[in-house]
């Protein structure tokens, strides 16, 4: 019985060693289990984290498309499109001339340019080596077909191993050459480089965004986060219209192409808001080829390039004389025997000598007026009145690379420097300045600063925001007015004839300037530059033209024979059609009228006289030429052409059409039937 | 016998308890695992949506993407079309001369208005362009339908229809 129980009992204990046994091991197992737990939900937890959501989840950086620019009418001046780059990575190539060779082929390129690209890239490890940049939506689906490989198994395309592609945005400039200087350009990573793409940089800017994409086990995308948005990118508005923008470079284009200049500048700008309607430059560039470009056209001379005014600058003479009191439009000046000597300096004046009025002074231009009016008004009053004009001083138009001019001080001028400034010479202003100063007499004496932004459009929810116009009254409206009546008469019987408009009252004033030649430091009298500066209608001005020609060579080169034409084209083709009402009877000065008058040459420039006398019988034979050309034209057409027997319609057309191309024009009216 | 007869009944009424508790539970059971599986069905389908949806919200993303790349595209193609410098090559192509500010042009398109056949009159285009007369004669813009010219009309038409006309003109 003993021994039975004993056997019993050792067994019992025996199982119950066993299952505790088990249980321990049961029990340590678990607390491996759990202790290793720990370890990875505690320790781990972040590292295990970011390792799972890399296999499943991908952060996806794209750049949103760079902001347009646009014209004051909304034209796209400037816009970026959605465009792909072909990258390979080198490390996931196995075969790379195959690759080479497929690629080439895709892309129609040479092989040999890409296998070595792919070579160099798996040398050196590299993830990214670009293949082929900015393509078209059509290329890249033709290419992805091309490069489609079924035995590649990959999520993107194209369906090629160790290729892809990246999001990127290409830059065009829809109207090529159009305001090339305004709006400038942007490189390859989208920085803007020049004019407005630089200025407003910030602005145009493209943000970056953060994708956050789930992918299932296919690689395909089931879940879409944005996680991360830098602000999206504005728009900007100018104030120029893209119309009188063609129609100004046009313009422009024509007279330095005819006067065999070396460049030219216009400015149009509105004298009671400061607006820039058109600016102009040429040569200028196209920004989509902007590597085949001449680095000397990308700069916008009208605000960073200076030069020595001329006569145009009288303006500020007579302004700061008649501001001052000392001059009225009825008031003489003695010009004495017709030269006056100042710091040992001799001017002299082709007109002659006597009492002129001062109207007359303005009107033929004439330097020992200028000089006597400015010596009265004295060295600091003139200086002052250059300052206030705006001169040497940035204007303040949003363009990169403004420049102040040269203005010095009255404490670093010599004994003739007043007379020299008095004529607008020693002293170096932008194109812009000199439009400014128009600007301020034709907005009654009050100085607007100038603008070519018109506004930043950033979200649809923000409204569009608008910088505030300093305004800054320079001269008394009586003193504007009474300049711009001395303006007046320059363009009815003075040096700007040729700037007379059909139907509206133009005031301005020619400019001829010797170039300055920094290699010798003074003035080389072979070289102009000839500028027409204008308002209209003179009385209530609504448009301030400035044109400025560098080295006309051809014909006259008095700024009223080089730059009042174009002043006169442009600024007729704005006024009608900004719909300025007429101020003057319609036929009187018609650009017919004006190209048969007696050329008036700028007698008291420093032009040379056999240049007068070229450019006399230049204007002598253009009256000849037009009145023969239509002669030449219609009769032999109608002896050529007449066979088919219909009626013809011919069309007469305004002077003002004339000057308008074609496509700028309304559908013409069928006035007259020849039969 | 007893024994016996004492055990049975202890064995009827385990059974018994057994049989009687035991289609409760099993419903319940078969309830709770119904419903277990039937959420879990319904989570897995819930899922399978999301997930089918977030496929087709990320397939609509792009769509979007991608036609809002093309109207850009198309917005630049437009501006393009209209610029000033390919309206002036369109015009050139269709044979459209430009009058030019300087140049007073006088250039005279057939009407395709009438078409009745009527001897010409130079006279009275010089009447037009006389130098007294402030208009000037433009070219009419009307560029003839179907790609035709003046030229490659006179052109197609027959030498001796052609001579006939020269020969009118002399006369």
């Amino acid at each position: 019985m003993r021994r039975k129980k004993r056997t019993k009992l050792d067994r019992r204990h025996q199982a119950f060693t066993r299952f505790m046994i088990i249980v321990a091991v049961m029990v340590i197992w678990m607390l491996g289990v759990s202790a290793r737990l720990v370890h990875l939900q505690v320790t781990q937890s972040g590292w295990l984290r970011e390792k799972a959501l890399d296999i499943r989840q991908d952060i996806k950086q794209t750049k949103l498309l760079r902001g347009s620019i646009l014209d004051r009418n909304g034209r796209t001046l400037a816009m970026s499109v959605r465009a792909r780059t072909l990258y390979a990575d080198a490390t996931e190539i196995e075969d790379v001339e195959g690759t080479a060779a497929a690629v080439a082929k895709a892309l129609k390129i040479d092989v040999r340019q890409i296998a070595e690209a792919l070579r160099k890239g798996k040398e050196g490890g590299k993830k990214f080596v670009p293949l082929a940049r900015k393509l078209d939506d059509e290329i890249v689906t033709r290419v992805n077909r091309e490069l489609d490989r079924a035995e590649a198994r990959k999520p993107d395309l194209p369906s090629f191993k160790g290729l892809h592609w990246r999001e990127d945005q290409r830059r065009s400039y829809p109207y090529q050459t159009l305001a090339s200087q305004t709006i400038g350009f942007s490189d390859s990573s989208d920085s803007g480089k020049a004019g407005i793409e630089q200025s407003l940089d910030k602005v145009l800017r493209s943000s970056i965004v953060e994708k956050v994409q789930v992918r299932d086990r296919l690689g395909r995308v089931i879940k879409e986060e944005e996680v991360e948005k830098e602000g999206e990118p504005g728009d900007v508005v100018l104030t120029i219209d893209a119309n009188f923008q063609y129609f100004a470079e046009q313009a422009l284009e024509k007279g330095v192409t005819d006067s065999g200049a070396r460049s030219g500048m216009l400015i149009a700008i509105k004298p009671k808001t400061g607006e820039v309607l058109a600016l102009a430059n040429y040569p200028n560039y196209d920004p989509n080829t902007v590597t085949e470009a001449n680095s000397k056209f990308v700069l916008n001379n009208s605000v960073q390039s200076v030069y020595s005014p001329g006569s145009v600058f009288k303006l500020v003479t007579y302004a700061s004389a008649v501001d001052k009191g000392l001059l009225s439009a009825d008031s003489n000046i003695d010009a004495g025997n017709g030269t006056v000597t100042v710091g040992g300096r001799t001017f002299k004046d082709k007109n002659g000598g006597g009492p002129i009025s001062a109207v007359d002074a303005m009107a033929k231009s004439s330097n020992v007026c200028a000089i006597k009016t400015a010596l009265s008004v004295g060295k600091e009053d003139f200086y002052s009145m250059t300052r206030k004009m705006g001169f040497g001083s940035k204007t303040g138009i949003e363009l990169p690379g403004e420049v102040s001019g040269i203005i010095r001080s009255p404490e670093r001028w010599s004994g003739d420097s007043l007379a020299s400034q008095a004529i607008g010479y020693e002293m170096g202003v932008t194109a812009l300045q000199m439009a400014v100063s128009f600007a301020t007499i034709g907005n009654n004496g009050v100085r607007v600063s100038p603008n070519i932004v018109k506004e930043v459009r950033t979200t649809n929810t923000e409204p569009p925001t608008k910088k505030a116009r300093d305004q800054e009254r320079v001269v008394s409206a009586e003193t504007a007015s009474a300049m711009r009546e001395l303006l007046k008469k320059v363009v009815i019987s003075g040096t700007g004839k040729r700037a007379k408009l059909d139907g509206y009252s133009v005031a301005g004033k020619t400019g001829t300037a010797w170039k300055f030649n920094p290699e010798t430091k003074s003035v080389d009298s072979s070289k102009y530059i000839s500028s027409f500066i204008g308002m209209a209608p003179a009385d209530e001005p609504e448009i301030v033209v400035a044109v400025v020609i560098d080295e006309p060579r051809n014909g006259g080169r008095d700024g009223g024979q080089v730059a009042a034409p174009i002043f006169r084209d442009v600024t007729q083709y704005l006024l009608e059609q900004l719909g300025v009402r007429e101020d003057q009877p319609k036929s009187v000065g018609s650009p017919q009228a004006v190209a048969k008058a007696e050329p008036t040459p700028e007698k008291n420039s420093p032009t040379a006289s056999s240049s007068v006398d070229k450019g006399a019988k230049a204007r002598k034979e253009e009256p000849k030429k037009s009145s023969e050309k239509p002669k030449e034209v219609q009769a032999p057409k109608s002896k050529d052409k007449p066979g088919d027997g219909r009626p013809r319609v011919v069309e007469k057309l305004t002077a003002s059409d004339r000057a308008v191309p074609f496509h700028f024009r309304k559908r013409p009216d069928l006035r007259e039937i020849e039969t | 016998m007893n024994g016996r007869k004492k055990r049975t009944p202890r064995r009827t009424i385990k059974r018994r308890s057994s049989t009687r508790i035991a289609p409760r539970a099993v419903i319940v059971v078969c309830l709770l695992a119904a419903f277990l599986v039937a959420g879990t069905f319904f989570a897995a389908q819930q899922h399978f949506y999301v997930v089918d949806y977030g496929m087709k919200n990320s397939r609509l993303k792009k769509q979007i993407d991608d036609l809002e790349a093309e109207k850009r595209r198309l917005l630049l193609a437009r501006e393009m079309a209209s610029s000033p410098a390919e309206l002036k090559r369109a015009a050139k192509r269709l044979g459209v001369v430009p009058s030019t500010a300087s140049s007073d042009e006088t250039v005279k398109v057939s009407s395709i208005v009438k078409e009745k056949a009527l001897p010409p009159k130079p006279a009275q285009n010089e009447e037009i362009s006389s130098e007294g007369n402030p208009f000037v004669v433009k070219t009419a813009a009307t560029a003839p339908s179907g790609g035709e010219t003046r030229e490659r009309k006179a052109a197609a038409r027959p030498a001796a229809e052609r001579g006939e006309s020269r020969q009118r003109i002399a006369n």
